[in-house]
């Protein structure tokens, strides 16, 4: 199909390569240097200076490991012996009665709440006139001593009158000087939460005075009149209130029979432990003293030693120490049953509405932890009837114990747990709370210094950024701990940002703050690794995508964004492993509160003080005796941070891999 | 479909027989990369007619590529580029005036690349994409386009049972036309193609180069090429460029047979430089 003549065919010929005089190439090495049969060269040198290196660190990394799982897997026998431990003293059983115990005082918490509050609205006035006016009796006292004395003298007449007189308006003004902050700022101990005083309870209070004046100093009896018109108005509210304290007194009290029963019994095997241990030690030092022929002054010393430490050993009997416990227990289906019952009956005695809103919220609350107590009650009931002393602890309850624990409670008289979750679900949450500020920011700020920003505007946000990385935890912490947590406290309580989540807060030291801090941590490392993943996503998609006349934003959204999205995923998993693993900061600022936060409250968890593994690690290391439960229990939570950051990393590879595959 | 807003009638006369009209007017363009310090393309002139296919070539870095990136506007991403002087009308349209939004144009002027750059998503998305940063949601449109294009790039038969699988999973031949049905469902009215074969085997090649004298129908093709085989077996009529300056223009068979310029018989020749 040529129909013309085809110019460009006729292309030359290229000349061929001429013939060069170089030498003939020689394959032959140089020789090194020649050391004991080995051959070392400067590669050879090199090479196994770097090589020696590598195997270095993962030498390094070995050795952690297994001093870790050393350290931390010791723990679970351990632990296992003090649960059992706590199994024979009755200290399990106790735990029982108490948890029923707590969810009754959280009840009982919440009524008296109710009942400050509805005598706070209904006898407000009256209240605040009786404080009020007790304050200025003690100013009369102070000031008016003479004064009254004097009037006291004065005979019946026109003259006693004119003074009478004189001193009603004399305490009147003395009175009236006292500024209402000075006077809100006195009677903050017995009414925190007055904001103001009303006109007529000043004029109440005042009158309330005089009267005690001309009196002769009596306290008149309009004040004791007052009170007890209050506290009969308050009578079915006070009925109800006095039956749920009665109604929980044998619960404490067996509470408290138990409690003294099983301390003792734990005194006692706690010592004969210790006796024990040590006769064990004498018994190794005697033999290991014969073994190497010591004088016989020393082996007399181990001896004498070693039966005194017999002589103190008692055997004991196990059976007839926890009979009292089973004897105290066997009344606790009764009283629990009473006490679920009188509760319900004190309940309804409540009306189910009160003018104040907030009072009818309380106790619809204490209602409802009153149906939750009843629950708890007939599990434990349960649970309690099948309780015995001497049911095996076996290695899977300690493990579960440790890792499904709900408590971490170190340093206590009575006994120590260690839970793993309050520390778990504290460092979870303070993480992903502070992903939640983290990520947006560091992927927004990726995507447009990436996509949008200007050369000189990249190169300004850029270093930026990355700087954040290299202010030192402790002073991000500092800043945290004497600057922001008061700020945010202070602003939590405006009502403009009462719509978040957590607002107002009650504790300076929260979650909130701590995830605040922490994204500005995380924020840096996301953003450079997310942006490194933008910057690999070839220009050719960005260019097609322009060209077919989409924005910047689309492109940037359909285009960039899912073409490096296991990129940013591995960032932002990288992230939450630096957040995760990141210490100083938390043991600061998170308030290290080693509790399970209160899910129940929704969004607003993140005003909760939380305790997490790094920072229970950080706080508690310095306090161990090297190879106790509790060192162990330390090196466990190391190990599970550890796993952490293992599993994240790899995932990381495995995302990454993935995209070049 | 074509229909055109402003018929211009000056012509390169060979053209002028197929009676065609001109899209593309290049008007003493000049270009430079730094702010106007030097320039790249210095008062280049030229007429693109109407649903044919006009070659650019030249030597390597002469500036083909520069202008047909100026023709969609893609320089304007450069932020040290400048039109120095001159303008470029099409459909009689001033594409530097102020109104002009380079977003509306590149829907327009479309463009593929030398190398093929599907996205990473899949064949269906790869062609809706376009209609959907539209704004079209419909699903019969975007199935009635998806399909309209593919079988435009005669990719529907290899495709059509694999539409929601990655675009990456095909051949390097069926993704530069995966490309090439990416541009033409939104329906533009001049194609820009920057050396589209130079990454493909010869079967391939012969298959986009097919593919384009169907297109010609529809599309007015403006093609960067270094094979002159290629220029001379596609195109209409074929420009040749040299250090920024349009050296000789017209009919493909004239300048292939019978150049005027010693220049361009040099580089057709193949003895040049
Ligand atoms: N983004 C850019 N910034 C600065 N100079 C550029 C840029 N792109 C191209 N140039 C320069 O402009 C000149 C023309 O380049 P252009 O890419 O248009 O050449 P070309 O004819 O397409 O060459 P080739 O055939 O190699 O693709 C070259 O000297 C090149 O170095
Ligand atoms: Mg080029």
């Amino acid at each position: 199909m040529l129909r013309f003549r085809l110019l460009y065919l006729q292309i030359p010929a290229v000349p061929a390569d001429k013939p060069t005089n170089k030498p003939a190439p020689s394959f032959k090495g140089k020789r090194g240097l020649r050391l004991m049969g080995l051959n070392i060269t400067t590669d050879g040198v090199v090479k196994g200076f770097f090589g020696g290196n590598a195997y270095l660190a993962i030498l390094a990394l070995l050795f952690i490991c297994v001093f870790l799982l050393k350290s931390g897997l010791g723990f679970v026998p351990g632990y296992r012996v003090e649960l059992s431990e706590a199994r024979v003293s009755g200290i399990e059983l106790t735990n029982r009665v108490r948890y029923e115990l707590t969810g009754y005082k959280a009840l009982l918490a919440r009524v008296n709440q109710a009942f400050i509050a509805e005598k706070r609205h209904l006898f407000s006035d009256e209240e605040s006139a009786i404080y009020l006016y007790e304050e200025f009796e003690a100013l009369i006292d102070d000031e008016f001593e003479e004064d009254i004395e004097q009037y006291v003298d004065l005979d019946d007449g026109a003259e006693k009158e004119a003074a009478s007189v004189k001193l009603r308006a004399d305490i009147a003004t003395a009175c009236s000087t006292i500024s209402e902050k000075q006077l809100l700022l006195s009677l903050a101990r017995r009414l925190p939460d007055l904001k103001k005083i009303s006109p007529e309870a000043r004029q109440q209070a005042l009158t309330l005075a005089q009267e005690y004046a001309l009196n002769d100093a009596e306290t008149p009896d309009a004040v004791a009149a007052i009170s007890t018109r209050i506290s009969q108005e308050m009578g079915t509210f006070n009925t109800a209130i006095q039956r749920i304290k009665s109604a929980g007194k044998p619960l404490s009290q067996l509470e408290a029979t138990l409690t003294r029963q099983t301390e003792e019994t734990d005194r006692i095997l706690k010592l004969n432990r210790q006796t024990s241990g040590s006769i064990l030690a004498l018994e190794e030092g005697l033999k290991k003293a014969h073994k190497r022929d010591e004088p016989s002054e020393t082996i007399t010393a181990i001896e004498d030693r070693l039966k005194k430490s017999r002589g103190s050993f008692i055997e004991i009997d196990t059976e007839a120490l926890i009979q009292p416990v089973y004897q105290a227990i066997q009344n606790h289906d009764l009283i629990v049953d009473t006490l679920v019952s009188e509760l319900a009956a004190a309940f309804d005695t409540l009306p189910s509405e009160f003018e104040n809103k907030q009072v009818t919220a309380t106790i619809n609350e204490a209602r409802q932890l009153n149906g939750e107590l009843a629950v708890i009650i007939a599990k434990q009931k349960e649970n309690i009837n099948a309780w015995r002393h001497d049911k095996d602890v076996n290695l899977s309850n300690a493990l579960t114990a440790f890792f499904f624990g709900s408590e971490w409670q170190t340093g206590s008289p009575w006994q120590n747990v260690y839970g793993l979750m309050p520390l778990f679900t504290g460092s979870l949450l303070v993480a992903s709370v502070s992903l939640l500020f983290a990520v947006p920011l560091a992927i927004g700020a990726a995507l447009y210094v990436n996509q949008f920003a200007h050369k000189r505007e990249a190169a300004l946000i850029k270093p930026g950024i990355e700087f954040i990385q290299a202010i030192p935890s402790v002073v991000l912490g500092l800043f945290g701990v004497l600057v922001l947590a008061g700020l945010l406290k202070e602003w939590s309580h405006s009502p403009l940002l009462s719509w978040i989540p957590g607002f107002p807060i009650t504790e300076r030291l929260n979650v909130l703050l701590a995830a605040l801090l922490l994204a500005f941590m995380a924020a840096p490392t996301i953003f450079t690794l997310a942006e490194d993943a933008l910057n690999n996503v070839p220009k050719a998609f960005t260019e097609a995508s322009l060209a077919m006349g989409a924005t910047k934003l689309q492109t940037a959204i359909k285009v960039v964004l899912p073409a490096s999205i296991s990129g940013i995923i591995a960032a932002i998993m990288l992230g939450f492993g630096r957040v995760v693993g990141e210490t100083m900061v938390v043991l600061m600022v998170a308030g290290n509160k080693a509790k399970i936060p209160e899910f129940s409250e929704g969004l607003g968890v993140v005003g909760q003080p939380v305790h997490t593994m790094t920072s229970i690690i950080a706080q508690e290391y310095g306090e161990v005796t090297e190879g106790s439960l509790h060192w162990q229990a330390l090196f466990m939570v190391g190990l599970v941070l550890f796993t952490i950051s293992l599993v994240i990393n790899s995932t990381c590879q495995r995302v990454l891999n993935r995209k070049t595959r | 479909m074509h229909d055109m807003s402003n018929e211009l009638t000056t012509l390169p006369k060979a053209t002028k027989k197929k009676k065609s009209s001109t899209v593309i007017e290049v008007d003493d363009i000049g270009f430079s990369y730094d702010h106007g310090k030097t320039e790249t393309l210095k008062g280049i002139s030229m007429t693109v007619p109407k649903n044919q296919v006009t070659a650019l070539i030249g030597p390597s870095g002469c500036g083909k590529s520069t202008l047909l990136r100026c023709l969609n506007r893609m320089n304007d991403l450069i932020d040290t580029a400048k039109i120095t002087r001159g303008a470029i009308r099409i459909l009689g349209q001033d594409i530097h005036a102020a109104d002009v939004d380079a977003i509306e144009l590149r829907k327009q002027v479309g463009m593929v690349f030398q190398k093929y750059n599907p996205f990473p998503k899949s064949i269906y998305d790869n062609v809706a994409y376009g209609l959907r940063i539209q704004g079209v949601k419909k699903k019969s449109v975007l199935d009635e386009a998806v399909e309209r294009s593919l079988k435009s790039a005669a990719l529907w038969d290899e495709a059509k049972d694999r539409l929601k699988d990655s675009a990456l999973g095909l051949s390097g031949g069926q993704q530069q036309r995966l490309c090439i049905a990416r541009t033409i469902a939104v329906r533009p009215k001049v194609i820009l193609m920057d050396e589209p074969c130079s990454a493909l085997d010869p079967i391939a090649t012969a298959k986009v180069e097919e593919l384009m004298l169907e297109l010609r129908r529809d599309f007015t093709i403006v093609i960067v090429t270094h094979s002159m085989q290629q220029a001379s077996r596609i195109s209409d009529n074929t420009a040749f460029f040299y250090l920024g300056e349009l050296i000789e223009y017209g009919p493909t068979t004239q300048i292939f047979t019978n150049p005027s310029v010693k220049q361009t018989e040099d580089y057709i020749s193949g003895r040049f430089g």
